[in-house]
């Protein structure tokens, strides 16, 4: 269907580099193709939420890699929105300075059609790049703009052919018929071009001319799952607002439940009288429907909180869903028993029946310590040993951690270790010069047996400061038969206590 | 919430059956229901179905042991206070606690100070991801912590270090240790005896002059141990012992490997009142064993 040139406008944004990893993913190297073909759609996908600050109507014009160009595209509607930006210079400034806040490397196309907008944002003329003083020289951010109302076909007249997002066969065709440009085949007779390259040439230059109306698959915007409460009269009665917490879960909840989804992470922010807000998390191990015990996780978190005035206004947000199983029932489960007494797999085996109770635990207490306290051990290559075990917060997935010690080739270490090494005031060395007496935490001690050297030595290579560490090690018997892991820093031969055999 | 309920039924009807079947099958002292409390006893055999043989073949040693000091089985809804001197009872203690683990359930240790290295609990067998570390600040909040992870049915043991603790406390503690089946284990020094206690099982815990493997008796079979040559004599010659141990393989020479303990009980119905044993954990293989001293040479 042909219509009018439309006063539609566009911006295309070409993202030739794939997007920077959230904070959230986990690291991974090694991960096989399919994989990270996968995680970089779902960025993109995430990123194209991201954009709907800027448009309502997003949408992924182009999948990574996508028609054997490098990249993805996404394409923003953006009629009528120049006034709220104050204009369409204050839109693009907008998103270029967001772009270079994620260091995300993009080129940007504006004009009256998708087409045209998609070929000045891939293969923009030089004469079409916008003069702009917001955009830095050395910004990976370049716009191409088109202003509007423009005969499209003779402002692309320069391009190559491809930027009409033929496909690669017709564009090498046209290529060696010495067909190269836009302008060169617009200047064809159309039937000609139908019949010697088919219909979608045809198609193709009608949309980039905005004479051929071109569907935008828009993404659907997500819909925040919130709720709020606007106290009539500000109140710092922390019952009151247990109750209130109480009252928003069961609303989300019952939102949730109508889309099959359950919550596993909210948002809580509580503004205050002197217009100040207070902002805090509550997320859970495994998604959990339990108001009660998400209204407890609030409440626990709340009493770590102080406020500088009453609160106004309570608002809670579901910030992370989790899709609820849903599992056909069946009468009679003879095929699965049979299959499960033939074989035994690990899927099969029954789960820990300990892991629910544990997980609602666990909420509880990092809701209220806060998430620095609930930790589990990682071990690292490192071989300082304040270095060689980090402590992180656990982590949702049931996995086990890799890359742990075998329990043979483990070295006998303390039980409990200072944080930070404590200086030893030695009293008295013997021959070898070894402490034979010493002070340390306001204790006197007497060696009655020394055990050693061993031999820690930090790589050259260490990013953390001391960069190079150089210890001998010695396990060390005291006359009250209290054993000490005792170090001689190899630059001063300054002797440190680093930890107790308990 | 309905199916939460169901689900924690579900669990409910699982931990009945797990304990029935591990009350039925043992048979030493009945489980005593008072109404309040079912008390659990985890049988040294706990694990004889689903061992390996090697494993079989190094817990006999410590099945013995722990079955002089707990002639009923370990304990696993009891507060158990250690008033420890010396080095080597908090090893003890998570020896107790992986024992007290082997249904699956998750240890925490509540560690205010940021001290505890878990390379020990690694040696001793505890996996790293059955382990979890509380850090909360001393005061009210170490205490929440305690009290919750106690309360909770997912940890099989918690392990404490500290000095003052009240004797409300203490009792609130033993009675959720009962009501939740869950090992308390708590390690004070020794300077704390004179205060009263709630815990059902009051150990002292010393450390003795270790020397080496050769002092178990010839009838307690000794896994890989070959006595080798250990240091016994404690002397200004001998106070230091070159022991280059950057090699794993020349750690089974250290005198540190092992270390002796006495254990006497103060309050508790395991151990008859004033009679002790002495324990000697090898640090190299995570177990322990009765140390029988070998009788003088004419």
């Amino acid at each position: 269907m042909k219509t009018e040139p439309s006063a539609k406008r566009y911006l295309c944004l070409w993202l030739p580099e794939p997007l920077p990893a959230a904070d959230s993913e986990q690291p991974g190297t090694h991960r096989q193709h399919n994989e990270r073909k996968k995680m970089e759609s779902e960025r993109l996908k995430a990123f194209a939420l991201w954009c709907q600050q800027f448009s309502p109507r997003v949408a992924i014009e182009r999948e990574p890699g996508e028609r054997g160009l490098r990249g993805s595209t996404l394409v923003l509607e953006i009629t009528g929105l120049g006034p709220h930006f104050g204009g369409e210079r204050g839109l693009v400034k907008e998103i270029a300075q967001q772009l270079c806040k994620r260091n995300v490397v993009a080129h940007l196309g504006i004009a009256d059609s998708i087409g045209a907008a998609w070929a000045l944002a891939h293969f923009g003329h030089p004469s079409t790049i916008c003069p702009n003083d917001f955009i830095e020289e050395e910004s990976p951010i370049t716009l191409h703009f088109l202003p509007p109302q423009l005969s499209l076909l003779d402002a692309l007249h320069a391009l190559p052919v491809a930027a009409l997002r033929l496909n690669t066969p017709t564009v090498e065709l046209l290529v060696s018929l010495g067909i190269h440009s836009v302008g060169q085949l617009s200047a064809l007779p159309r039937q000609q071009l139908s019949a010697r390259f088919g219909k979608e040439i045809l198609s193709r230059i009608d949309q980039t001319a905005g004479t051929l109306d071109e569907v935008l698959r828009v993404i659907p915007p997500a819909e925040p799952v919130a709720a709020e409460w606007i106290f009539e009269f500000p109140t710092a009665d922390r019952s009151v607002l247990k109750n209130i917490f109480r009252q928003l879960i069961d609303r989300l909840q019952l939102l949730l439940t109508s889309q099959s989804r359950i919550p596993l992470e909210i948002a809580c922010r509580l503004k205050l009288q002197d217009r100040t807000e207070e902002r805090f998390t509550v997320s859970l191990y495994h998604a959990c429907g339990d108001v009660p015990h998400l209204a407890e996780l609030l409440e626990l978190r709340l009493e770590r909180t102080t406020f500088s005035a009453p609160v106004s206004g309570v608002f809670l947000m579901v910030t992370e869903v989790a899709n609820e199983e849903h599992h056909q029932p069946s009468w009679f489960d003879v095929d699965l028993r049979e299959k499960s007494e033939n074989r035994v797999r690990g899927d099969r085996l029954p789960k820990n029946p300990f892991m629910a109770p544990l997980h609602r635990c666990l909420e509880r207490l990092r809701s209220r310590l806060g998430p620095g306290a609930v930790v589990q051990p990682r071990w690292t290559q490192d071989a300082i040993p304040e270095r060689a075990i980090r402590f992180s917060p656990r982590v949702k997935s049931a996995h086990a951690p890799k890359n742990n010690p075998s329990r043979k080739t483990i070295a006998l270490r303390p039980l409990w270790l200072q944080p930070h090494p404590q200086r030893l005031h030695v009293f008295s060395r013997d021959q070898h010069d070894l402490p034979v007496a010493f002070s340390c935490l306001g204790d006197r001690h007497t060696i009655i047996r020394l055990e050693g050297p061993e031999r820690i030595e930090s790589s050259w290579h260490g990013r953390q400061p001391p960069r190079h560490i150089l210890r001998d090690y010695y396990r060390a018997e005291t006359s009250t038969l209290r054993r000490f892991w005792l170090f001689r820093r190899h630059q001063d031969s300054a002797w440190f206590l680093h930890g107790e055999f308990d | 919430m309905r199916e939460n309920n169901r689900h924690t039924s579900r669990i409910d009807a699982l931990v009945n059956l797990r304990a029935a079947l591990g009350d039925s099958l043992s048979p030493a002292k009945p489980a005593k229901n008072n109404g309040i409390a079912v008390r659990r006893l985890v049988q040294n055999d706990f694990a004889e179905n689903n061992k390996t043989s090697t494993e079989g073949a190094r817990e006999t040693p410590e099945k013995k042991a722990l079955g002089k000091i707990f002639p009923h089985g370990l304990p696993t809804g009891e507060l158990i206070e250690f008033l420890h001197r010396g080095s080597g009872c908090g090893v003890l203690a998570l020896c107790l606690a992986r024992t007290a683990s082997r249904d699956g359930r998750a240890i925490a240790v509540i560690d205010p100070e940021h001290q505890f290295y878990p390379h020990a609990a690694l040696a001793l067998g505890i996996g790293p991801e059955q382990l979890l570390v509380l850090r909360p600040t001393r005061g009210r909040e170490e205490m929440w912590a305690l009290d919750q992870t106690i309360r909770c049915r997912g940890f099989a043991a918690v392990l404490w270090r500290g000095k003052q603790l009240q004797l409300r406390h203490l009792r609130r503690l033993q009675l959720a240790c009962e009501k939740h089946n869950t090992l308390g284990l708590l390690l004070r020094p020794q300077a704390m005896s004179h205060q009263l206690t709630a815990a059902r099982t009051r150990l002292r815990v010393e450390s003795i002059h270790a020397t080496g493997p050769e002092s178990i008796a010839p009838s307690v079979p000794v896994p890989r141990a070959v006595p080798r040559a250990v240091p016994r004599a404690i002397s200004g010659d001998h106070r230091f012992v070159p022991h280059n141990s950057n090699s794993n393989s020349n750690n089974s020479n250290s005198f540190f490997l092992f270390s002796r303990l006495r254990i006497e009980r103060l309050r508790g119905a395991h151990l008859a009142a004033g009679s002790g044993i002495e324990l000697e954990i090898d640090h190299e293989n995570g177990t322990f064993r009765q140390a029988v001293s070998l009788p003088v040479a004419s």
